[in-house]
């Protein structure tokens, strides 16, 4: 009894401590610097200087079962208005990342109002679709997904035909905490449409190095692009897709298209007949070509871009150096 | 402490606690991140202006490094307006406001960069095109003419000028070169037209387009986002550091509360420290106290005869006796607490009893009380009263406690008290009985006295009669001769006398028993007399006569002329005729194959004692049993022919005397009894 009296003291200088030292961690919480957290899915390449063309970089690191959880959806035709349709109907992975016809058939035969651009090399593009009007990958999703001339389907009948399918389900669990949704069905297709591209291409070897890589006819053409002004917008890695431009600069006047380009997106006048400048990679197995897919061949598209872009008449040799250097940005994808 | 004392004190921990609670918390990690986004915006606007700046110079010919910083701008703006809307501290409608107006500023200006990218590439083009235009036309085609080939090194040259100056001079001078050159195209023809047109259009957008071009150019560099963002920023951080300023002083005063809070405690529990000690104090004086008091009961619970105890009825062990058992019946202490102790050392015919005592306080009954006899330590035997309490508050269950109380005298005095009960109403009787024998006795032995003289004189006349008889004829007298031989006169003469001296002397022997009877059983007065013991000893062998006369002789050696004692009769002839019982008994035990033995009788004066022996000579007492055989209750005689109460009773009677009681005895020879009776008792009461 009487050591218990002696310790009182003790408890209540230690409960003042404890206290102080309470007051203290509390004091100093919060004033722990961290490292600022950046992350970007776009690879910092190399600076961009003079050169107009760049290679394609490695692909930057990501999740493969993201990837995979993405390829399948991508070939998933189940969830589409009548089960018919799925990306991969307009966007054909073996032969250039597009169906090779002007307009797209979607649901039910429709036919869109533009030609399905390539989904190869999409990440290099600035804004998604001919418009613009996704910025990103995950944004451009619902586009084909909801339009009723493309895959004509909903959300929710998505959703439920994934839930419904076991092995969606636990693939979307393994990967995502609240499982299946719609923002993880865009994730995952985003993922791997990021993983689409196609490095190492004859003409990228050449730039990296290589004097051997393309043939002179190629190199010649390769000269010409850029010395008659076609890398004046398609430039960069993915060779175009990074600016919006009006078709027929080149010509005195109008050409009149009924299509209005990025205009019928933003409502801006300087934005009439503009169209995102589509990147040329993988150009000869994409036919048909411009917006409209109105042009089937390549020699061809490049003779009337040359007209009414550069207002200039190509000499059949040019063209046919240009084409064949062209076909050098041809790549597999994986 | 006082409970005002303990609501006040519960009441600053909980106004500490929720004060402590109400301090709003500082995010250091999203704080950082948010500083660190802030930053990385600030420098990708820089960044965008200079990539402007770049294209707009025509240094850099691709648009990706612009792209670049748009997908990198994306994920930032995105946490930042997260942040923003997050409402946590130091954010605040006004900051989130600013920071989704600022926000819209750089998406606002990245519109006008498309606008200004579609143009620029256009110009830059046509300022790229134009020396190669002019060099294909000199170096695939040579001139001959000096005059073109002069006009359009100077365009060029004066292009390059304007392209990179952008004044007003070199304008003027490119616009002067161009009206030359369109001057000369006038005179031209065929391919070297169409190359010079080419030309013309060339410097026809640059023209139009580089003065709109440069005013877009200067317009978006003054659009100056970076700047907005470094204000957003400095004004977030300025919220955070008041927030956090604020949160500090809040911590301060929490600490200080903390300290004061702690101080306080410290004194009081010094307070209560000091009114411990007072109160430990108190505790043990009182506790000493109470110790003492507690002894002082125990002293007097264990310093008087009733022998305090508990038991333990699940095993049967008495586990706590007052020490003063080991005084009352012998037995150590320690070996009561041995299982089954107490049973075993109750005597056999009470042990029934004990178990019906044991079985009440089993069956809940709150209180019981027995009596067994016990045996000491030594063999003899204590009557123990047992006053037992059981279902006590705070006690075990089957777990009784009480007294033991010595109640061996009370049971002698009971025993006594009844003994002369009996023998006070076989006294009277017998003395009424001796009154009404004595009076017909006492005629009958005159008549028969009368009869036994008048026969005296009767004879004469009868030897009178027969002599007259014989002498008188024989006609005359035969019928008489006759008679007296059919009588048998002379057996009669002889036996008749007889037959009425043996009839006195029975009727004298009648008066005799008689008196000694009414001697005997002299009424107990209440108070002592004066009794002649050999007048006693004579009645009391009278009347036991039945008891010993078929088994020993009587032999009296009685001191003539011994002073009588002062005494209660009836109890000292009791003692004389239990020795006397006793002694017919040795012999008769030691004897019962035949044969009479001798019970001597002796007196002697010593004095101020008078002395009464009484031998036998019969077995003898065991020398095992020498030291009980004045214990009440002990007997070695069969159920019913003692009570095993004689001698004790004897003891104590000559005891009350104020005498003394012995014995000798020898196994074989036989036993004396001594008593010693001082002839003038002193306080002698009944």
């Amino acid at each position: 009894m009487n050591r218990e009296n002696n310790q009182v003291p003790w408890i209540g200088a230690g409960v003042i401590a404890m206290i102080t030292c309470v007051g203290f961690v509390v004091m100093k919480r919060g004033d722990v610097p961290t490292e600022p957290v950046l992350d970007s899915h776009v690879t910092r390449s190399t600076k961009a200087e003079g050169t107009a063309l760049r290679p394609i970089p490695d692909r930057a690191p990501m999740d493969e079962r993201l990837v995979a959880l993405g390829d399948r959806l991508f070939h998933e035709a189940g969830f589409s208005g009548d089960g018919s349709v799925s990306c991969s109907t307009c966007h054909d992975l073996t032969s250039g990342g597009d169906d090779g016809l002007d307009l797209s058939v979607g649901v039910g035969g429709a036919t869109g109002l533009r030609n399905s651009p390539t989904v190869l090399n999409c990440t290099f593009n600035f804004v998604q679709f001919w418009d613009g009007r996704a910025v990103t990958l995950e944004e451009q999703v619902d586009g084909p997904l909801l339009s009723e001339v493309e895959m004509g389907t909903t959300w929710e009948r998505v959703l439920d035909f994934l839930k419904d399918e076991p092995s969606y389900a636990s693939e979307f669990r393994e990967l995502f905490d609240d499982g299946i949704t719609a923002q993880n069905f865009r994730v995952a297709l985003a993922t791997f449409e990021r993983s689409l591209i196609t490095p190492d291409s004859r003409f990228d070897r050449y730039l990296e190095g290589d004097a051997e890589a393309i043939t002179e006819l190629e190199k010649q053409g390769y000269h010409l692009f850029l010395e008659v002004g076609c890398a004046t917008c398609h430039q960069g890695v993915n060779v175009g897709g990074n600016l919006y431009q009006r078709l027929g600069t080149g010509t005195v006047g109008r050409i009149g298209l009924s299509d209005q380009g990025r205009y019928s997106v933003t409502n801006r006048e300087s934005d009439r007949e503009k169209f995102k400048v589509p990147g040329l990679r993988n150009v000869a197995r994409t036919a048909p070509y411009f917006h409209d897919g109105s042009v089937a061949e390549l020699d061809e598209a490049v003779r009337q871009m040359a007209h009414l872009q550069l207002g200039i008449s190509l000499p059949p040799q040019d063209v046919e150096a240009i084409v064949a250097f062209l076909h050098s940005l041809d790549a597999s994808h994986r | 402490m006082k409970h005002t004392n303990l609501a006040a004190f519960s009441l600053g921990a909980v106004a500490l606690g929720a004060f402590a609670c109400c301090i709003p918390s500082i995010d250091g990690k999203a704080h950082d991140r948010t500083v660190a986004g802030f930053e990385e915006l600030h420098r990708l606007e820089l960044a965008r202006d200079f990539e402007l700046f770049s294209l707009g110079y025509g240094l850099n010919r691709s648009l990706d490094e612009l792209r670049r910083i748009d997908a990198e701008r994306r994920p930032i703006i995105k946490r930042l307006l997260t942040s923003a809307g997050s409402g946590v501290n130091p954010w605040g409608p006004r900051l989130e406001l600013g920071t989704q107006q600022l926000v819209e500023q750089i998406e606002q200006k990245g519109v006008f960069i498309e606008d200004f990218v579609t143009e620029n590439s256009l110009l830059q083009h046509a300022l790229r095109s134009l020396p190669v235009v002019t060099d294909r036309l000199t170096t695939f085609e040579p001139l001959d003419d000096t005059e073109l080939e002069q006009l359009l090194s100077e365009v060029e040259s004066t292009f390059l000028r304007y392209g990179l100056y952008r004044d007003e001079q070199s304008r003027a001078r490119s616009v002067d070169a161009q009206a030359a050159l369109l001057a000369e195209m006038e005179s031209l023809k065929g391919a070297r037209r169409i190359t010079v047109d080419k030309v013309l259009r060339h410097t026809n957008h640059i023209l139009q387009n580089q003065g709109p071009s440069d005013q877009h150019l200067r317009e978006l560099l003054d659009f100056d986002t970076a700047r907005l963002v470094a204000e957003v920023s400095g004004s977030y951080e300025a919220a955070f550091d008041a927030h956090r300023s604020m949160v500090h002083q809040a911590r301060a005063l929490l600490v200080l509360g903390a300290l004061v809070y702690g101080g306080m405690l410290l004194f009081s529990s010094y307070r209560l420290h000091r009114s411990n000690v007072a109160i430990e104090r108190e505790v043990r004086a009182r506790t000493k106290e109470l110790a003492a008091s507690r002894e002082e009961l125990r002293t007097l619970l264990e310093s008087t005869s009733a022998v305090p105890w508990r038991y333990r009825a699940d095993r049967s062990v008495l586990d706590y006796v007052g020490p003063q058992l080991e005084d009352l019946l012998g037995f150590s202490l320690e070996s009561w607490t041995e299982p089954g102790a107490w049973e075993a050392r109750i005597l056999n015919d009470d042990r029934e009893a004990y178990g019906a005592f044991i079985q009440l306080l089993e069956n809940g009954d709150q209180h019981a009380e027995e009596e067994f006899r016990m045996r000491h330590a030594d063999g003899r035997i204590r009557w123990v009263r047992c006053i037992a309490r059981g279902g006590v508050d705070g006690v075990e269950d089957r777990t009784f406690q009480g007294f033991f109380l010595d109640v061996t005298k009370r049971r002698e005095l009971e025993g006594e008290l009844f003994q002369a009960q009996k023998l006070e109403s076989v006294g009277r009787l017998a003395a009424g009985v001796a009154h009404e024998i004595n009076t017909p006795i006492q005629f009958i032995s005159d008549n028969t006295r009368f009869l036994s003289e008048s026969f005296q004189e009767l004879a004469t006349l009868l030897l009178e009669v027969r002599r007259l008889g014989e002498e008188a004829p024989i006609e005359k007298a035969e019928d008489l001769r006759r008679l007296m031989e059919e009588v048998d006169l002379d057996f009669l003469l002889d036996e008749i006398p007889e037959a009425l001296g043996q009839s006195l002397e029975g009727m004298g022997r009648v008066a005799e028993i008689v008196r000694a009877m009414k001697d005997f059983s002299h009424p107990g007065t209440g108070t002592p007399v004066q009794l002649d013991l050999n007048r006693a000893l004579e009645s009391t062998l009278a009347v036991s006569r039945n008891e010993w006369k078929f088994l020993a002789d009587a032999q009296l050696d009685l001191e003539p002329d011994l002073p009588t004692v002062e005494c209660f009769p009836g109890e000292v002839n009791q003692v004389f005729l239990n020795l006397i019982v006793n002694a017919a008994h040795a012999i008769g035990d030691a004897r019962s194959y035949g044969g009479k033995g001798s019970i001597w009788v002796r007196t002697r004066n010593l004095g101020d004692f008078a002395r009464v022996e009484i031998q036998d000579d019969g077995g003898g007492i065991p020398e095992a049993i020498q030291d009980q055989i004045f214990d009440p209750f002990f007997t070695t005689k069969e159920v019913g022919r003692g009570t095993g109460q004689g001698l004790a009773i004897s003891r104590s009677v000559i005891d009350k005397h104020g005498g003394s009681m012995r014995f000798v005895s020898a196994t074989g020879i036989g036993t004396t009894f001594v008593i010693e009776l001082p002839f003038v008792a002193r306080q002698l009461s009944a």
